[in-house]
């Protein structure tokens, strides 16, 4: 352990000058003595000395970051000698030295040749006068001049490549007489405020702007995004003078540009009559296996910059070159650069020497054997270690490794370095991590450095996963209850190509194991849960899982999908999805944890609510397990009822609980462990952040976060669609007891769905009783609906519905039609409107159809209406009672309604904020474009209130997590594909498109206040929407989609 | 200056993000449960209590290490040398907090705040997670819930009692619009 914190007597503390005699004494002693003379004591005080130096004097930071403190163990890895490609710390560790001074030491450490010109200089003239011309300096000119490319010629020797680069800008903007500079993103020229200017990272830029006027930045490889950034700086008047490059990116990672990307770069300097600045500081003399970088593709650039290996790794040296055309605007005043050390004797005779080794030893040459040796290498590296290495590139002998996360790049340099390996790499900069040995490393030394490079790979723990699998487990669960058989079969990669996942997978699971004639509630219906490949991830508001069957309540196939993170326990535990067939003798529930999936007895929870069944399957299992349970009403197989999960969400719409009850499975529980890889985590990351912040959180969507969904509650007064009195009015009297600012004033604390930065559920307290919402719809179906503005009431029906396990949305809707059939006096139910006592005892008889008026309740509002001759009085369509949005304000969401797969859902199309709601072409393209987007996703499993989102982003994140190229046509085609096949199901199931309506009250009746008061239903408009509705999606008359429509689609065989 | 990751409870809604970026970053792909910070979730409560690292000042899994392969580092942090580890696990068993946990093969891996820049906090977007410098406030917040120690268990049912004990304490009042937690 190094003691960072160590105190010695002679620790620095204030100007003490016979103190700094004592302290340099000591230290030229050392300099000057025999190195084998120092004795090990000496070096070891050294050793902790310079730690205590550099955290005094220098910069503590380093010493957090260096791995020659971080992952030393008792003294700190202190320089002191080296030789070749070997260095020796001041303990005489040894290390093998693939980071080459980051391309300092391409003529390995100490290169004898170098080493004697350097002394021999040393011991006639070690600096210049200032006065007298100096020949090394001109005669290493004329040496450049005759190895650069094309008519360079001039040269200006300085210290350290910014300098250089400093340099050539200056030359530039004084030959040119502009201002600007295109550099490239990622790039790296120096640190040096006018090099600053050109850096393409943010992290050593942004702390220090303004910087130089008049730069841009196009990404490395563009030529078009180049000729871009030419066209606009010429457009807004910002004159360039030259465009800024190196030949191969180091910093960045090595990285190589296509093949027509420097001569492209060239041609376009020519045209747009700006020059081109090659920075050659990490490329030149050899490192990237010919002379320069720019050798490889034959470019002649105007100016050139040299730096690190140019000085032999002995000597610090620089140079920026250029032609004698351009470098004539130097000649007037000649004092205009200059500089008092640059190409002093000692760096000119190192510099000369190293030419010479260059040229001997063919460095170059060398430097190309070696590099592709080592590439080929590392690919067989990447083969072995897909989960470690991500990639490698690179020209001769500046290769990249990268890695998939900076942990897993640090993890790889920190165990070099402790297998004695020396590689650039810390802490919060290790995804890609050079290879950049000397020119002249020994073979043996490449081959024991790889060696050491697979070690390291070797004891990497990562979490083991599929190889091959990528977003998808790639598992699908099938659970027969009859047989009481489990087993875990693999998704074909086909279907998850045309179907996506979610809702997509799912409904192609169901279409192709379930008869559509079948009775929902039987055995041989198969309920099939699926989750969306980027579910478990880090895109946001993917957590949406889906659960399609053929419905109880519509008897067509349908779509119920829940937030909240069972889905991302599944994908944790080693599955995508769960198809569940058959019924299970006595109730049942499914327990998951990883690979270990069994049926369990259910008898203690019969008749249980939900929130008990979840607390009492926690206690089983695990804390963090998730549910999805039903409670009495789905195991007395209400048509309405729920799934709930985490409490308070819900598949709500269509029966799902039913579903299970009629299964006999009361819960599935689940706990995973495991994870969802991605092909190459860094750039997905990126993708997330870009889309997270770009898209989603933005003021679009901002509405989810601030207030949630009962910010509809004004806006949907506002527009005179707000279901009131059993959908007989569009305005509630009682609406500022319910909407946003009410739920505000008693909201506890926000809640989100797992990966969901937005948290729209708002968690509220009334009077002790506590529940996540109202949402919306409950706001309103079981308040004005019912002509109930008490929120606490509303609260309660809440918690009761939730826990019951019915759908509040059809509840609610169903009380106020009993309410309504009630004053109508066509029936007693002995509840009126605005009865809360009444309204909230219902929930439980329905649920446990314990009354007779519970009975009648739980038949729904269709079945209901008709028990009483009230047709007129039920607001649904096929069976589904209707959300919270009055059809009659808005046709396109009448349509919507009408054409969903599963009757009255919302969730298909929302067409409410269109402009205008009444216009028959506009309202149905955007109902397809609609639809077909939500199957898209709602299979990607993400959440509708992600309301930007468009099929570009979803398929790049595909693209990102996958390693293939999946792209928003493809997606776009998907959606229909899904959209199609619902509807196949449909027909063969026997609807026809007289079924694709809204029942007759919304038709036939206006309502009875607000902006739309006394409005006719145009059903001729309605029914021109529809024929247009159909005729778009490429379908005949009946609704039937055609042969060729089919045939697109590749869904003939269905 | 010493800088403290801070979980306010308050205001985690449990969208698990952290959890979500810090395996990501740590292990190359999205696994929760191998991360180095977690979230013990409390849906019916409406609640989530997040478990991090304190960096104890003056930790057990260091004092409890036979090796001396746990040290703290310059930036505060409690740092594993996995050269030295011999794997026997004393010092998960050592942390009253459920923050030190093994893989299979037994190497112990904690949270070692990324090197100055947690990934965890860059994604709450609440302001339940911060990083901060070591003042007054931040260290008055840290060391209560330093005081709830858990000697029994996994590090996980440690996580969860401790957390049940936050949940309980929680003083949870309907907000203005000036409400900050």
């Amino acid at each position: 352990m190094i003691d960072l914190e160590e105190y010695h007597p002679d620790d620095y503390k204030l100007r003490d000058i016979k103190a700094a005699k004592k302290e340099v004494d000591e230290i030229v002693d050392i300099i000057t003595m025999p190195t084998e003379k120092i004795s090990l004591e000496t070096r070891k005080e050294i050793s902790k000395k310079t730690v205590r130096n550099f955290r005094d004097h220098i910069n503590k930071g380093f010493l957090e970051y260096r791995k020659s403190v971080t992952e030393a163990t008792g003294f700190a890895v202190t320089e002191w000698t080296g030789k070749g490609s070997i260095l020796v710390d001041a303990l005489d560790r040894q290390f093998l030295d693939l980071l080459g001074g980051f391309g300092l030491y391409s003529y390995g450490i100490r290169h004898p040749k170098i080493i004697a010109a350097v002394k021999s200089q040393l011991d006639r003239s070690p600096q210049y006068s200032q006065e007298m011309l100096d020949p090394l300096r001109a005669q290493l000119a004329k040496v450049l001049a005759l190895l650069t490319p094309g008519k360079i010629q001039y040269g200006f020797f300085a210290n350290s490549g910014t300098e250089a680069v400093d340099g050539a800008m200056k030359l530039a903007k004084l030959y040119t007489g502009k201002k600007g500079f295109i550099s490239t993103l990622k790039a790296f020229h120096g640190k040096s405020l006018g090099a600053l200017s050109l850096m393409g990272k943010h992290v050593f830029r942004k702390p220090l702007l303004p910087l130089l006027d008049g730069i841009r930045q196009a990404p490395f490889g563009d030529l078009k995004a180049m000729e871009q950034e030419l066209i606009s700086a010429r457009a807004v008047g910002d004159d360039i003078a030259a465009v800024v490059l190196e030949p191969i990116q180091g910093e960045a990672g090595a990285i190589v540009p296509p093949d027509d990307y420097l001569p492209g770069v060239r041609e376009l300097c020519d045209r747009y009559g700006v020059l081109m600045i090659a920075d050659e500081v990490q490329t030149g003399f050899g490192r990237t296996g010919e002379l320069f970088g720019v050798d490889h593709w034959n470019v002649k650039p105007d100016i050139m910059c040299f730096g690190k290996a140019l000085g032999g790794g002995v000597v610090p040296m620089s140079a920026f070159m250029s032609t004698p055309e351009i470098w004539k605007c130097m000649e007037p005043n000649p004092f205009i650069h200059t500089t008092t050390t640059g190409g002093n004797p000692l760096a000119c005779a190192s510099a000369l020497a190293a030419i010479s080794v260059l040229l001997e030893e063919d460095l170059a040459g060398q430097a190309k054997k070696k590099g592709e040796y080592v590439l080929g290498k590392l690919g067989e590296l990447q083969e072995r270690y897909p989960g470690i290495l991500a990639n490698k590139r690179g020209l001769g002998l500046l290769l990249g490794m990268e890695f998939h996360t900076d942990g897993i790049g640090y993890k790889v340099a920190s165990g070099l370095f402790s297998r004695g390996v020396i590689t650039a790499g810390t802490l919060t900069n290790a995804k890609n991590i050079r290879f950049e040995p000397a020119l002249t490393v020994p073979w043996e030394i490449l081959d024991e450095s790889l060696n050491r490079i697979e070690d390291v790979f070797k004891s990497i723990e990562l979490p083991k996963g599929k190889p091959d699998e990528y977003l998808y487990t790639g598992q699908m669960l099938h659970v027969d209850l009859s047989k009481n058989e489990i087993q875990s079969k693999t998704i074909s990669k086909k279907l998850r190509e045309q179907y996506i996942g979610g809702w997509g997978l799912a409904t192609k699971y169901l279409y192709d194991a379930v008869d559509p004639k079948v009775d929902p509630l039987s055995e041989e219906n198969a309920v099939v849960i699926m989750t969306g490949p980027v579910c478990g991830t880090l895109v946001p508001t993917s957590s949406r899982t889906c659960l399609v069957s053929k419905s109880p309540k519509t008897n067509t196939i349908f779509e119920s999908n829940i937030g909240g993170s069972f889905g991302p326990e599944l994908k944790f535990a080693g599955y995508d999805g769960i198809m569940i067939t058959g019924k299970a003798k006595n109730l049942v529930y499914l327990r998951i944890e990883n690979s270990s999936v069994t049926l369990e007895d259910a008898g203690k929870l019969v008749g249980k609510g939900i929130f008990e069944t979840e607390e009492w399957l926690k206690n089983e299992i695990h804390a963090e397990a998730k549910t999805l349970a039903i409670g009495p009403a789905g195991e007395n197989l209400i048509d309405f009822a729920c799934i709930g999960s985490e409490s308070y969400r819900q598949m709500g719409r269509g029966g799902a609980g039913a579903l299970f009850g009629s299964k006999n499975l009361k819960a599935v529980v689940c706990r995973g462990t495991g994870g969802v890889q991605v092909n190459e985590i860094g750039s997905f990351y990126e993708k997330v952040v870009e889309h997270t912040y770009g898209n989603l959180l933005t003021d679009d969507n901002m509405w989810a976060k601030t207030h949630g969904t009962p910010l509809l509650v004004d806006v949907t007064n506002e527009m005179g669609i707000h279901p009131t009195k059993n959908f007989t009015k569009g305005v509630s009297a009682g609406r500022q007891n319910l909407n946003a600012d009410a739920i505000d004033d008693v909201k506890i604390g926000d809640r989100s769905c797992a990966s969901c930065p937005m948290g729209c559920g708002k968690f509220t307290s009334v009077n002790g009783t506590q529940v996540e919402g109202p949402e919306y719809e409950t706001l309103c179906l079981g308040g004005s609906n019912c002509e109930i503005d008490d929120l606490e009431t509303i609260m309660k029906f809440n918690r009761l519905c939730d826990d019951y396990g019915l759908d509040t949305m059809s509840t609610g809707n169903i009380i106020g039609l009993a309410m309504d059939i009630t004053e109508s006096e066509l029936h007693d139910y002995g509840i009126k409107f605005g009865d809360t006592k009444q309204f909230l005892a219902l929930i439980e008889e329905i649920a446990t159809q314990s009354s007779e008026r519970g009975k009648d309740l739980a038949l729904g509002a269709q079945k209901l209406a008709a028990k009483h001759n009230a047709e007129d009085k039920a607001a649904h369509s096929k069976n589904l009672e209707m959300p919270a949005y009055d059809p009659r304000g808005n046709y396109g969401m009448a349509l919507g309604f009408a054409t969903s797969e599963r009757g009255a859902c919302h969730l298909r199309s929302f067409t409410l904020f269109e402009e205008e709601p009444f216009k028959v072409k506009e309202m149905s393209r955007a109902v397809m474009d609609n639809q077909n987007l939500n199957a898209v996703k709602f299979s990607m499993g993400l959440c509708d209130f992600w309301g930007t989102v468009d099929t570009g982003i979803m398929a790049d994140f595909l693209t990102k997590g996958l390693g293939k190229t999946i792209s928003a046509k493809d997606l776009d085609k998907a959606g229909e594909r899904i959209w199609n096949l619902n509807k196949l199901f449909n027909l063969k199931a026997g609807f026809t498109s007289s079924d694709d309506t809204i029942s007759p009250k919304l038709l036939k009746k206006t309502l009875e206040n607000g902006p739309l008061e006394g409005r006719k239903f145009d059903t001729k408009a309605f029914e021109q929407m529809k024929t247009l509705l159909y005729k778009l999606r490429g379908w005949d008359e009946h609704g039937t989609p055609t042969k060729e429509k089919l045939s697109e689609l590749n869904l003939l065989d269905a | 200056m010493e800088k403290l990751l801070l979980a306010i409870p308050n205001r985690c809604t449990g969208c698990n993000r952290c959890t979500y970026a810090c395996s990501a970053v740590k292990e190359g792909m999205f696994i929760p449960s191998k991360a180095r910070i977690k979230i013990n979730n409390f849906a019916y409560e409406g609640y989530s209590v997040q478990s991090v690292c304190f960096q104890c000042p003056n930790a057990d899994c260091m004092k409890a290490c036979p090796e001396d392969a746990i040290i703290k580092n310059e930036r505060g942090v409690i740092a594993i040398n996995i050269n030295k580890c011999t794997r026997c696990g004393e010092c998960v068993s050592a942390c009253q907090y459920g923050m030190m946990e093994q893989y299979d093969s037994g190497v112990p891996y904690k949270c070692d705040l990324c090197g100055g820049s947690p990934a965890c906090v860059g994604e709450c977007n609440f302001g339940a997670l911060v990083f901060k410098e070591a003042d007054k406030v931040s260290r008055k917040l840290r060391s209560q819930q330093m005081k709830q120690r858990q000697t029994d268990g996994r590090p996980d049912q440690k996580r969860h009692k401790l957390a049940v004990v936050i949940l309980k304490e929680a003083v949870r009042v309907p907000r203005t619009a000036n409400y900050m937690g």
